[in-house]
């Protein structure tokens, strides 16, 4: 085998195993004899999991969830679609003369291509398009006197949506990461409204429309390459 | 500040029909069991874990009449739930039948007062006892000293009414031989309460001495749920207003739905034993709690907090209870703060001496 064998020989092994930073690395031999220059693969696969926890508003309300996610990467940009479910519930209520109180639960399952740039040192950034299926329901009650305004809202199956975030690589191979990010939902809502009280007989409104939440997260990962 | 996990707060509506419900929401209760919790910066009602409660509920798909004849038409016949160790802490139960129907008899172990309950459950005449009313009743007993009695009645659409009052009437009866009326309370709970009340009316129509004191969570004073404003209600309830109504259809057999047997809210209130009704304003049953309170020219108290109380000197011998935002028999799910006040009033209500 000759330096120029071995030497590709190397590179191929390395190209499976190194880390997205090193697989970037052009490698570039040289001796007193010529200078070899060897391409990388053109890309290298991705694979990975999270544990995500995440509060949902309107609500707020907690939750958490699950994500695998499996792409490639050429030098520093990744091509990923991530998999995930998430859910959770939890509501608010404060005091005063006008006594409110909110509920909210949410379930979404979601299918999330998007892209990441590797920042160096560890850093990176991404963002997606959130394709989701699931619902969230929203509920608000403000009582005032002898009347009660109750408020509900409903959402459509198909929540899509925005993702975007920031995260590091950590551990000895990089291999652990943690992520912060923030998904923008929209879907059809429908919100009814019902004004009741002691001495009236109740009055109802429905609204449909566009709602919006957001859905800021924090993950912990781990990448497989 | 206190913080409570959502969860367990659902148990009671699941209950209601464990087979679809419970594998509907089996994932999702897992995640919230982890992850649901609440925040109340204060102690007035509605408190969170209510309307966050409500908002599980929001998600439920409605359902129609032809899926709720396909459910129960054919079913196998509801069994009765394993006694929880709540009740059997602190009570022996005795099971006896009677006009072709099982009655259990809970005796406190300890404690006993002279006080008597006829208790008839609720289930939307479909659903059999359950443990939520159990563990209820075993709270009730500590509290009271009170023996228990729970007719299980044949439940719609294997049974109707028909069969229900005669039944009824055997076990009001022989509660009657066994001591003084003035030591009897009767209460029921949503479809119970709707039978107790109808119940009490009839014993009244028939010359019989009438307990002392009678208490209905969310009864069901129409079978037919006819007024239209309890649509309104509908996306905010557990319970779906197509389904409701079919139940009732199942109850009412032959009969007119209008007969006050099955509808309370069609008859007349005098010489009624004092009332003790509590409904929630996020329940459909809302509407017609409103309209019994106006027939029977009750005190109505909206319940913002633990502190909240009836005018005094009270106008009259029955008391509408209102919760604001709150859901359909939610004296069951334990966890909830309006459950542990609504069950300390309810605790003065039997206990206290007849005028």
């Amino acid at each position: 085998m000759t330096a120029q064998h071995f030497l590709l020989a190397f590179t191929l092994l390395a190209s499976t195993t190194a880390s997205a930073d090193e697989a970037t690395t052009t490698i570039t031999a040289t001796s007193p004899a010529m200078a070899v220059v060897v391409d990388e693969p053109a890309f290298a696969l991705r694979l990975g999991v999270d544990v995500t926890g995440g509060v949902f508003f309107p609500g707020p309300a907690p939750g958490a969830g699950l994500a695998a996610r499996i792409g490639v990467q050429r030098k520093r940009l990744g091509l990923l679609v991530e998999l995930g479910i998430l859910a959770g519930s939890g509501g608010i209520a404060g005091g005063g003369d006008d006594h409110t109180a909110s509920g909210a639960i949410f379930a979404l399952a979601s299918a999330t291509p998007g892209l990441q740039y590797d920042l160096g040192a560890g850093a990176f950034i991404g963002a997606g398009v959130v394709l989701g299926a699931g619902l969230w329901a929203h509920t608000t009650d403000v009582v005032d006197d002898d009347t009660v305004t109750q408020q509900v809202s409903k959402s459509a199956t198909f929540i899509p949506g925005l993702d975007a975030r920031v995260g590091w690589r950590f551990g000895e191979q990089h291999q652990l990461t943690l992520t912060v990010g923030a998904k923008a939902l929209a879907s059809a809502v429908r919100t009814d409204t019902v004004v009741v009280s002691t001495s009236a007989a109740p009055t109802a409104s429905v609204v449909e429309g566009i709602g919006w939440a957001v859905l800021p997260t924090l993950s912990i990962g781990y990448d497989f390459n | 500040m206190t913080t409570t996990n959502v969860a367990s707060s659902t148990h009671a509506f699941l209950e209601d029909d464990v087979s679809t419900r419970s594998l509907l929401f089996a994932p999702l209760l897992l995640c919230l069991s982890v992850a649901g919790c609440t925040f109340d910066s204060d102690e007035q009602f509605p408190s969170a874990l209510m309307t966050t409660t409500r908002a599980l509920f929001a998600a439920v798909s409605d359902t129609t009449a032809a899926e709720i004849d396909a459910q129960y038409l054919d079913r196998a016949y509801p069994p009765l739930p394993e006694v929880p160790a709540a009740l059997s802490d602190v009570a022996t139960i005795d099971i006896e039948e009677v006009a072709g129907f099982s009655v259990w008899t809970l005796t406190p172990k300890a404690d006993a007062s002279a006080l008597r309950l006829l208790y008839i459950h609720g289930g939307g005449w479909v659903n059999e006892l359950d443990t939520g009313h159990l563990t209820m009743l075993a709270e009730l007993i500590t509290r009271t000293g009170v023996t228990v009695t729970v007719p299980i009645y044949g439940l719609a659409p294997e049974h109707t009414v028909a069969e229900a009052t005669p039944f009824l009437d055997a076990v009001y009866q022989r509660l009657l031989d066994e001591g003084a009326a003035d030591t009897i309370r009767v209460g029921g709970d949503s479809a119970g309460g709707n039978i107790a009340l109808a119940q009490v009316m009839h014993w009244r129509d028939l010359g019989l001495p009438l307990p002392a004191r009678v208490f209905l969570f969310a009864p069901a004073p129409d079978i037919a749920f006819a007024d239209p404003a309890i649509a309104a209600l509908d996306p905010f309830d557990g319970l779906d207003l197509d389904a409701v109504r079919q139940w009732g259809h199942y109850w009412s057999g032959d009969l007119d739905p209008r007969d006050p047997i099955l509808s309370p809210l069609h008859g007349t209130f005098d010489d009624l034993p004092p009332l003790f009704i509590t409904v929630g304003t996020a329940e459909m049953l809302f509407v017609d709690n409103r309209s019994l309170a106006a027939a029977l020219g009750a005190d109505v108290l909206l319940v913002e907090n633990a502190t909240s109380v009836l005018p005094s000197p009270r106008r009259s011998r029955h008391a509408v209870l209102m919760y604001p935002g709150a859901f359909h028999v939610f004296h069951l799910a334990r966890t909830l703060p309006e459950a542990d006040d609504v069950l300390r009033r309810l605790v003065e209500f039997v206990v206290e001496e007849t005028p």
